[in-house]
């Protein structure tokens, strides 16, 4: 801390006369010094180490740079010709680079600002400036219109760096923003100006003569510009409208078309590294991208907003809850969707979509669950839990916008949240916060398991646990659900019993209290008990389904084990672990839940002893091995029947007095994804038969240490539920 | 061919330098000296050279191990694994898999509750080598490296403590 102070006081002198020369008393301590001796700051870890450069090393300075004699000399202030074309050409290729940036995960001087022009333009924005001229070469083409070009897409720059520091995702993971140093993006002209130069610009192609496709592109680009500059108002405003979007769709879509007519080069040099070598530069050098050949980036993003923005239109907690869920589910949405997504959803003023209260927000959602009536709900809750609640549910909803990688981490952080909520709950009245809990505990540990089939995390052997313990966690949620639908129905048959006991009553006051009391429950409280039932319906439907998926794999994976093709443990002895160790690491997520209990390892064991079927009596074998496999062949028709049941009900909007989905905002999505369930079920139905067929002929040939089993992901399945195929191993061909 | 494997000699900068070589041919982005000096610096007894004492220079080596130990979270002591390079043609003959016995076996002897390493998603080799000795894919990381691949956290238990999360367990309570 004394020498902190010491050399904290120190500043450097321009007296050379006071300066002395040190190098012998550095070099002496130096000397003295333990060849393992390391001298750095405490704070410098691996992270740091890692991302540190190294001055001299090519790979990882990049001053060291070699520039072309174009990039040398490339001038700023002359018109390179032809201008029309040239000016295409570099609009353009900035726009390729925007998607190559925002679209494939590239970095910023890669791309936007590998673009001469736009570090330029930055490194002469001073506070206060208009827009331009930051260039001088004669011709408006450049000083006009592709100025405004440049502005346009350094204000989405702006926007997307806005979109960055809220949190939502992770620099260098989702999006890379490196901004090499530039602090000038503040001093952008504001929205307006930077419209109004665009438009003054496409005013201006109108007065060429030029019948060109350089000038028809060239307009398309500067109305994508637009629409790009537009982008933060779905931000600033909230805006809901999708004109720009659909114009940005529509433009791409035109440019698709004329791209290839054209041979676009922009001048040698206007495209470089320059930026990387020439400013502060905290990376190592990296060439410049190979860029997307089409526009198609924008029409994704474009597509991905809209996709967002219908969330506006949820009616219910039921169809938010839906939406969420959906949105993100069968493809990962572009980085600027996902990231808008939580943004207009929990917003800055402390309400849900501008419309309710962090509180409130979540108290639809017992209450829809429930069908009880908030009043009736909130009353016995101290307001601490009720916030805590809302942050955990709102953190939920912010999980679903997440990279694919961090939304399954995501969960595995709410296990905990969700659990110890859960046990606060415990014993307070009315028992349905505990329950909606329980349920979103249950649904969130089933979710964190099945996504990693998805993700490829667990190897076959792994299979049989994570599969038995989802057909466990799936049994308690049916449990769960079965005994709120029997609340509902209670509380549906109290209504209904009074109907007939005002039937019985003689008139008079007794009678008319009851008629009010009646009436009031049919008018307020029918319709939500309703609803709330066919809700749990559904919801029983899809337990139902993830049950019987699971029973199909772990049926799957215990006749393999019959036939000695796999098993729940690694085929070799370990040197420095054991298979309990590894099933416990495996389970470490789930090991402090208190409800449902995690089974202990030996448990596992033996349910999977009671599935393998022994070779003690051979004929008994060879009749369990079909019962299996007939068993397979019948879960999957009765999964089937359950998609058809909950897809006939999407179809019908929710109105077929059966199943409630709330999926009005996420139809197609929906519908898409129990499609893929439905083909995973059939696929694996007939893998079983394959399996028997291929095992039959490993019996007869003697043949099954040539065998393992691959979890296979079908092209047009759901991945949470790979099929567990037999492959002939490598080794075998050689 | 004969492997010798032995622990480095931090004050052979020789072989310092061998090392760096090794381990960056195998990097399309390479590391910077840092990062060497704070591994190898650090634990110098975490890491291993493996040469071919047959060949006509016996100690250059032809493959090595870089691991570091400290504790995780204040709850565990755990073993990383941060670099493992052999020299490509003398591949395939288990010296991969010999160096990470060795250090696995010291990093278990100082106490160590699990050892964790990360590996691209795509490499089979890598994926290959270290689950046959028991580590599991703890999880995916999205973009992880340079090159825009996916990696998989990898993680071998060695004691119970790696099987509990680390909220829960106890401060100051490390073996």
């Amino acid at each position: 801390m004394e020498v902190d102070n010491i050399l904290g006081s120190l500043s450097i002198t321009d007296d050379f006369d006071q300066l002395v020369d040190v190098t012998s008393l550095f070099n002496e301590l130096c000397s003295k010094l333990k060849p393992e001796t390391i001298v750095k700051d405490p704070r410098f870890d691996l992270f740091e180490g890692t991302h540190s450069l190294e001055v001299n090393n090519s790979k990882l300075d990049s001053s060291l740079i070699e520039l072309t004699a174009e990039e040398v000399e490339f001038n700023l202030d002359v018109a390179y010709e032809p201008p029309l074309a040239s000016v295409t050409a570099i609009a353009d290729r900035l726009l390729r680079c925007v998607i190559s940036w925002l679209n494939e995960y590239q970095t910023l001087p890669t791309t936007v600002l590998s673009c001469r022009y736009t570090e330029s333009l930055l490194s002469s924005l001073i506070e206060g400036t208009s827009a331009g001229p930051f260039w001088h070469t004669g011709d408006d083409l450049y000083d006009k219109v592709l100025v405004s070009c440049v502005l346009g897409v350094c204000y989405l720059t702006k926007f997307v760096q806005r979109l960055l520091s809220a949190g939502i995702v992770f620099e260098e993971e989702d999006l890379n923003y490196n901004s090499m140093g530039f602090n000038t993006f503040n001093n952008l002209p504001e929205q307006d100006a930077i419209i109004n130069s665009i438009i003054e610009s496409l005013q201006l192609l109108e007065t060429y003569s030029d019948d060109s496709l350089h000038l028809t592109m060239l307009k398309h680009i500067l109305k994508i510009m637009l629409c790009l500059v537009h982008l933060e108002d779905h931000l600033t405003n909230y805006s809901t409208e999708t004109m720009h979007l659909d114009e940005l769709i529509e433009n791409a879509n035109l440019v698709n078309g004329i791209l290839p007519q054209l041979q676009l080069s922009p001048p040698s040099g206007s495209f470089s590294t320059h930026i990387q070598k020439h400013r502060s530069n905290q990376f190592p050098p990296r060439k410049i991208t190979k860029l997307p050949t089409d526009y198609s980036g924008f029409i994704t993003i474009s597509e991905d907003i809209k996709t967002v923005l219908l969330v506006y239109k949820a009616d219910s907690a039921l169809e938010t809850y839906q939406f969420a869920r959906f949105f993100n589910k069968l493809k990962q949405r572009h980085v600027i969707a996902r990231i808008l997504f939580p943004l207009i959803f929990i917003r800055d003023d402390r309400t849900v979509l501008g419309r309710f209260s962090f509180t409130h927000f979540y108290s639809l959602h017992v209450k829809e669950f429930s069908a009880q009536t908030p009043s009736k709900l909130l009353s016995n809750i101290g307001s601490e839990l009720i916030q805590e609640s809302s942050n955990i549910l709102l953190e939920w909803y912010q999980n679903s916008s997440q990279n694919t990688c961090r939304y399954r981490q995501g969960f595995n952080r709410q296990l905990i949240l969700w659990d110890s909520l859960q046990a606060q709950f415990e014993g307070i009245n009315p028992q349905i916060y505990c329950s909606w809990t329980y349920f979103m505990k249950l649904s969130s540990m089933i979710e964190f398991s099945l996504k990693g089939f998805d993700l490829n995390i667990y190897k076959p052997f792994e299979a049989y646990s994570m599969f038995w313990y989802v057909y466990y966690l799936s049994h308690h949620l049916e449990n769960l659900l079965k005994d709120c639908q029997n609340d509902i129905e209670s509380n549906v048959n109290a209504i209904h019993s009074m109907n007939k006991k005002l039937k019985k009553l003689k008139a008079g006051d007794k009678k008319d209290q009851l008629r009010l009391k009646y009436r009031f429950a049919m008018d307020n409280e029918m319709e939500q008990l309703q609803t709330t039932k066919q809700f749990l319906n559904y919801l029983l439907e899809e337990v139902g389904i993830t049950k019987s998926l699971c029973l199909i794999e772990v049926f799957q994976f215990a006749i393999l084990k019959s036939f000695h093709l796999i098993d729940n443990k690694n085929d070799v002895p370990l040197k420095f672990s054991n298979e309990k160790l590894i099933h416990n690491l495996r389970f470490k997520p789930f090991n402090s839940i208190g409800v449902p209990e995690l089974p202990e390892y030996e448990v596992f064991q033996q349910t999977l002893k009671d599935f393998t079927i022994t070779e003690e009596e051979e004929t008994a074998f060879d009749i369990k091995v079909e019962r299996a496999t007939t068993f397979i062949e019948n879960e999957a028709h009765k999964i089937i029947a359950s998609i058809d049941e909950i897809m006939r009900g999407i179809k019908g909007g929710d109105n077929n007095g059966v199943l409630v989905t709330g999926t009005r905002l996420v139809q197609e999505l929906s519908l898409e994804y129990y499609s893929k369930l439905k083909h995973t079920s059939k696929a694996l139905a007939v893998n079983s038969k394959v399996v028997i067929g291929a095992l039959k002929r490993i019996i007869e040939d003697k043949d099954s240490d040539n065998y393992r089993v691959e979890l296979i992901h079908t092209a047009d399945g759901w991945n949470y539920f790979p099929i567990q195929t037999l492959k002939v191993k490598e080794n075998r061909h050689k | 061919m004969e492997i010798v494997y032995k622990p480095l000699d931090i004050r052979n900068e020789e072989q310092f330098a061998s090392i760096k070589r090794l381990i960056d041919a195998d990097l399309s982005e390479p590391y910077s000296i840092y990062v060497y000096r704070y591994f190898l610096n650090q634990w110098p007894e975490l890491t291993y050279i493996a040469v071919d004492s047959k060949s006509v220079t016996p100690n250059v080596p032809i493959g090595c191990i870089v691991c570091k130990m400290d504790p995780h979270r204040n709850v565990r002591q755990r073993g990383y694994i941060g670099m493992l390079a052999v020299e490509s043609t003398y591949r395939g003959h288990g010296i991969a898999k010999k160096l990470v016995e060795i250090a696995i076996d010291k990093m278990q002897k100082a106490h160590c509750d699990e050892i964790m390493l990360e590996t691209e998603v795509e490499n089979a080799a890598a994926l290959n080598l270290y689950e046959g000795m028991g580590f599991i894919r703890m999880k995916r990381m999205f973009r992880y490296y340079l090159n825009e691949g996916d990696a998989f956290k990898l993680i071998l238990p060695l004691t119970e403590r790696s099987c509990t999360r680390s909220t829960f367990l106890m401060h100051g309570q490390m073996a």
